[in-house]
């Protein structure tokens, strides 16, 4: 027997005693007579301060549809909207010799865009502007601070009616509104052609003249805000369609003004393609605050404490209100010794009257890292950093009033928990930024101390007393 | 090189194997290797093993009797002695709703003997002290919410021995045993706790001790013949002040989010919480009757009451009894095994629910004879319990089947024909 039969007789001697059993945990065994030191704790006591804050601007130009109207929410908040468009020069077209202008009108699509109360009326009037659409110089945008003149006098007032687009929803059609211009200022439009006018030739020189459009409340009465597609390079846009006949047999012959498709302009200063499309559309979005406890927002640094506006905060799109949230507590939860953060979620309500249906709740809010003055140091991701965090709406169809939003915030909340120290961030809670210039949705929400709605923050943290 | 060097070549090459065959094993399987420093391993093998547990009066010069080292004296001055076994275990574990059964095995020992001169003879050897086997899940309440906290929990690891024993021949009859030994090796927990609303955000808790501490021991015995040919009585003794075992801990705290991110919360390298092994003693007769059979008993305390103050843990009284059929010089090959049983009572060291964990088995065994050699295989079949149903606590049924070897010198030499 020699020294390598050694060496190999405790070889397997070794695998002999490896591992003969990987089993499954003892689940139902144990659980008696082992204390496990570690606590899972929820804590819902933490303060939540909410404020409402007020963007300096927000870009609503390069959008995809016109928005106007009015209206005045449950808080006494009233909204304001116009939206300006430009149309394109008919370019190579030509009528015959005994080509006669009919009428012109021009056409809308509504796009199912509604906010307010549509119960009641919402007209609306066109007005030629008198002054250029200019983008800002700097960033190549409109925002909804911006207003331009119009003529005092509008070339058509029409009356959104949604009970008629219902019916025509049933027949999958598309609706459609005509308003008839007057002929005088068709004519206008029909001569340019007749007459192979050289402002057809030139955008500049046509924009020169028409300067654009302008859609707006024709009074104070209305009641909600209405949309309609404005995408260019397709059949659903905007335009002015102008009549005629000649020899021909055919009697629907016309010609349209379409929106100003930028993509096939190739002029001065921009680029072609589609992310300047639409450059020049744009929407002065206002809110009307002086009749409501929101009275004294300004936009900017401003925080308005929930605290004087009945414990509700606001969250808007076009006018960019949002929630601005602070935790100061968070260092606290060191006092309970060693652990972890496991889950922060927010919850809040809808206040009760302010919606009727889950889709007159807007979803998709986003919530940014912002310092004391409210200035943004980026989105709030998921803990996974996989996507953008953002608040799910869970809509109770059976007690309307207990709908709740819930936002999970874990990822602030373990960094704010982890960096140990001063609070780093406030949370911004905002209307979805990709579509913020185009929808005034809004949604109201109760604060902490709200009777009826009140803000939660629930926390799932683990401790080790060690 | 002569056999005394080869012996310890076999000897390191094991040592370093040693620690990787315990680390990521299942050495034990039960929830009571949670406390301390784990599920005590058995100190005696092959032969002591068969006999309930007994030997601090037992002398073999073809077994090296690991409980007294008094006993080493009895090597005989031609004889080298290795001895080393393995086992394979199987456990119904139970609550009074619910069972649970695994196996597990492990190496048991592996032990050199060696004679100085006619009156010192030592012994080598490397062997489980403790070992630590237990998966569990526990079920808490979530503070402040009508909801639960889950964790599982990991137990692994466990103390190794090596030690080395000096037996002195003071006399014919009288002998005395010391025995040093060097503890080292890992208690590691592992627990995973989450929270039922939100499964996907786990919360770990790792700690790992590596321990070391050394102990002595001293021991006798005593041998006188009786009456008849072939009649003897052996007494012995041993004594074990209380030692320490003390080590370094790394505990880490991780939370997890999802499946991508993983936050350290917590990490220190601390010293351990010394684990006090209590002072304790035994004391044993053996009664050898016509040189045919074996009767033998062992009485042992520990004093673990001393170890803390929370009432965890009570004094340690171990009962066992051994009777062998001894084999006779025969040409019937069965007439020349040896034929053992025995019964072990362990009070135990834990209390829980105000029970002791107590622990009771019956054990037979044989030691089969190698042909045309001193050497010996010996297996082993014990069946036990320990613990109560009561007040949902655990009972563990068991069968445990050992294997150990005993070869003589003949290993060592080369054959000279080959």
């Amino acid at each position: 027997m020699k020294l390598h039969h050694i060496v190999f007789y405790l070889s397997a001697l070794v695998f002999v005693s490896c591992e003969f059993d990987e089993s499954s945990y003892r689940y139902n065994l144990g659980a008696d007579f082992i204390n496990d030191p570690t606590r899972v704790i929820m804590i819902d006591t933490l303060t939540v301060n909410t404020y409402t804050t007020l963007s300096d601007s927000v870009v609503t130009s390069r959008g995809k549809k016109l928005i106007a109207g009015r209206f005045e929410n449950a808080l006494g908040v009233v909204t304001y909207c116009e939206s300006y468009f430009r149309l394109d020069p008919i370019k190579y077209f030509s009528l015959h010799e005994t080509a006669v202008f009919d009428s012109a009108c021009l056409i809308l699509y509504p796009n199912g865009y509604n906010f307010g109360d549509t119960t009641k009326t919402c007209e609306l009037a066109i007005h030629e502007l008198t002054e250029d659409i200019t983008v800002e110089e700097e960033t190549g945008y409109i925002f909804n601070v911006k207003q331009f003149a119009h003529e005092p006098n509008p070339i058509a007032r029409f009356e959104v009616s949604l009970e008629e687009k219902d019916d025509l929803d049933d027949n999958n059609a598309v609706d459609s509104i005509q308003i008839r211009l007057s002929d005088d200022y068709g004519r206008l439009f029909y001569d340019m052609v007749f007459n192979e006018d050289t402002l057809l030739e030139e955008k500049d020189n046509f924009i020169h003249i028409f300067k654009g459009f302008v859609i707006k409340p024709a009074n104070n009465n209305n009641s909600f805000i209405t949309g309609f597609n404005a995408v260019a390079d397709s059949i659903y846009t905007p335009k002015i369609r102008v009549f005629y006949h000649d020899y021909s047999p055919n009697d629907e012959l016309y010609f349209d003004y379409l929106l100003e498709d930028f993509e096939n302009y190739s002029g001065r200063d921009f680029a072609i393609g589609s992310l300047y499309a639409n450059t020049y559309l744009s929407t002065y979005i206002v809110n009307d605050y002086s009749n409501s406890k929101f009275r004294d927002i300004q936009a900017g640094e401003m925080k308005l404490p929930s605290s004087l506006t009945d414990n509700v905060t606001m969250i808007q799109g076009g006018v960019g209100l949002k929630t601005r949230i602070e935790i100061p507590g968070i260092d606290e939860l060191y006092s309970l010794g060693t652990g972890s953060i496991i889950q922060a979620v927010l919850y809040f309500e809808p206040l009760k009257g302010t919606y009727e249906e889950e889709s007159d709740l807007p979803t998709g809010f986003e919530m940014y890292l912002v310092d004391s003055k409210n200035r943004s140091y980026g989105q709030l991701y998921t803990i996974e950093e996989t996507s953008p965090a953002t608040a799910v709406l869970n809509f109770n169809n059976e007690f309307k009033d207990r709908t709740t939003y819930s936002f999970d915030i874990t990822h602030f909340f373990r960094d704010e928990y982890m960096a140990k120290g001063d609070p780093l961030y406030s949370l911004e809670m905002v209307y979805p930024i990709s579509k913020m210039g185009y929808n005034i949705d809004q949604l109201i929400i109760g604060n902490q101390e709200h009777p009826e709605h009140e803000m939660r923050l629930k926390l799932y943290l683990t401790n080790y007393q060690n | 090189m002569d056999r005394f060097t080869i012996s310890i070549f076999a000897f390191i090459t094991v040592l370093l194997i040693f620690p990787l065959s315990v680390i990521g094993q299942n050495n034990t399987s039960s929830p009571y290797s949670k406390f301390g420093v784990g599920d005590l391993a058995s100190i005696g093998y092959g032969r002591n093993l068969a006999l309930g547990g007994t030997g601090i009066a037992l002398r073999d010069p073809y077994h090296i009797n690991l409980k007294n080292p008094a006993s080493l004296t009895t090597v005989d001055s031609m004889n080298f002695l290795f001895e080393t076994g393995v086992n394979l275990l199987n456990t119904t574990s139970s609550t009074f709703d619910y069972d649970e059964n695994y196996w597990d095995g492990n190496f048991t020992h592996l032990v050199l003997a060696h004679r100085y001169s006619n009156r010192v003879m030592s012994s080598l050897g490397v062997m489980p002290y403790s070992n630590i086997g237990y998966r569990l899940r526990t079920l808490k309440s979530l503070e402040g919410e009508d909801s639960f906290v889950l964790t599982d929990w990991v137990g692994t690891g466990g103390i190794n021995k090596i030690f080395y024993s000096l037996g002195f021949k003071v006399s014919d009859k009288f002998s005395l045993g010391t025995e040093f030994a060097y503890y080292y090796g890992p208690v590691i927990e592992n627990r995973k706790t989450w929270a039922q609303v939100q499964t996907e955000n786990p919360t770990y808790y790792n700690s790992s001790s590596n321990y070391n501490g050394v102990s002595v021991k001293a021991a006798f015995q005593y041998y006188t013949p009786i009456g008849d040919k072939g009649t003897n009585l052996i007494i012995g003794g041993y004594f074990t002040p209380g030692h320490k075992l003390w080590g370094e801990s790394k505990v880490l705290i991780q939370q997890q989010y999802g499946t991508a991110i993983l936050d350290t919360i917590y990490f220190k390298k601390e010293r351990a919480r010394s684990i006090y092994v209590p002072l304790s003693y035994g004391a044993g007769l053996g009664l050898t009757l016509k040189g045919k059979y074996l009767l033998t008993a062992d009485y042992e305390m520990s004093f673990w009451d001393a170890v803390n103050s929370e009432n965890t843990y009570k004094n340690q009284s171990v009962y066992s009894l051994g009777f062998e059929v001894l084999p006779q010089d025969d040409l019937n090959y069965f007439k020349r095994c040896a034929y053992r049983f025995g019964l072990h009572y362990d009070s135990g060291y834990i209390q829980s629910k105000g029970y002791n964990i107590d622990d009771i088995r019956l054990s037979i065994g044989v030691g089969l004879p190698v042909l045309r050699s001193a050497s010996m295989m010996n297996l082993t079949l014990e069946a036990g319990q320990r613990g109560t149903l009561n007040s949902g606590l655990i009972r563990e049924r068991y069968m445990k089947m050992t294997v150990a070897f005993s070869f003589q010198d003949f290993w060592f030499i080369p054959r000279k024909l080959n």
